[in-house]
């Protein structure tokens, strides 16, 4: 059994010092390992970025990010990256990393990923060129969850995205912009080569509970939803052998 | 009609006005120049922030401000997740 706790858009801003880090009290001893899904600064900027350091700084089990829209707003996400992996915390962008939590391997793919829809009503690479280049991030994300799931030979898979991988945990938002949120495309390679959890942020008014269209579980931690300092989940060993 | 235009004013305001930064703040135009403004947001600061950003929009002449600073539960539960979950072709 594995113990993940996650969350998402924290948006924290240097007006936050501090505000964040008495709510991750207890969390090392609550669970294994830290999943961070992106937005975790609001402008991007360096100064939120070392604000985000201090506040994580009491967490002493494994934690791994990934950046998200509004880190990418000052348009120097390779700064923010840098400040975290500094300060130990794992980034990932469309890339996988793996750990040992007792005699468990935990394998996790993660990336920001990108919009376009879901299902039937997916945009498609079609005309002008500013509709393929808006789904370019989308498709390189989905490959590298194909490539990254298909490679771990871990006990548990986890992946960890900003963008929703299904429409299920987006209700709640106005279905206008649920292109804006996440694609389908993400959730396909999921799907064939499995998992264990998706976590996601970025849908503030959407639902914590959801599954890919093959029935991998997605949790969508964006703080607003869940209402909590961070989710907690655990995985159980003796259940995924039944499913393996 | 106006009033469609001016709510979109109000969100790309309110989403780079280097002073609040939010983009999930609902905004309602009850009548000309009225902006009413709902949801969550993280800090006072910021709460406070809203209201002095759209008072500087020349179209708005009265701000109703309704946001509420969002209160943090601790974390108690724990979900169980495993039982019967598809595994792909893993």
């Amino acid at each position: 059994m594995i113990r993940i706790a996650a969350v998402g858009d924290l948006h924290l801003t240097v007006h936050g010092r501090g505000k964040m880090r008495p709510q991750f009290e207890g969390l090392s001893d609550e669970a294994d390992l830290l999943l961070l899904a992106g937005d975790l600064t609001n402008w991007g900027k360096p100064e939120e970025a070392e604000v985000l350091v201090e506040e994580l700084s009491d967490i002493t089990i494994p934690r791994i990010a990934i950046l998200g829209n509004h880190d990418y707003h000052n348009e120097d996400p390779e700064r923010v990256r840098a400040i975290l992996e500094d300060a130990g915390v794992t980034v990932l962008e469309n890339e996988s990393t793996t750990l040992t939590i007792g005699d468990a391997t935990v394998g996790v793919v993660g990336g920001k990923g990108f919009g376009g829809g879901y299902g039937t009503t997916c945009l498609s690479p079609f005309g002008e060129r500013e509709i393929r280049d808006f789904l370019k991030s989308t498709y390189a994300c989905a490959e590298a969850l194909g490539q990254g799931l298909s490679e771990l030979r871990t006990d548990y898979k986890l992946v960890l995205l900003h963008y929703s991988p299904t429409a299920e945990t987006l209700k709640g938002e106005p279905v206008a912009i649920y292109p804006f949120l996440g694609s389908s495309i993400m959730g396909e390679p999921i799907d064939e080569h499995g998992a264990d959890l998706v976590v996601h942020g970025h849908a503030h008014k959407g639902t914590e509970h959801g599954q890919t269209a093959g029935g991998i579980p997605v949790r969508n931690v964006s703080l607003p939803v869940i209402c909590e300092s961070y989710a907690l989940y655990q995985i159980e060993q003796k259940a995924r052998a039944l499913v393996h | 009609m106006e009033a469609v235009y001016l709510v979109t004013k109000v969100r790309q305001k309110l989403a780079v006005d280097p002073r609040v930064g939010l983009t999930d703040i609902l905004i309602h135009i009850p009548e000309a120049g009225h902006v009413v403004v709902s949801g969550f947001v993280s800090t006072r600061e910021q709460q406070e922030a809203i209201t002095s950003a759209l008072q500087e929009m020349p179209e708005i002449t009265r701000v109703s401000n309704r946001t509420q600073v969002r209160h943090l539960q601790p974390t108690h539960q724990s979900e169980i997740i495993g039982k019967g979950t598809p595994g792909g072709k893993s």
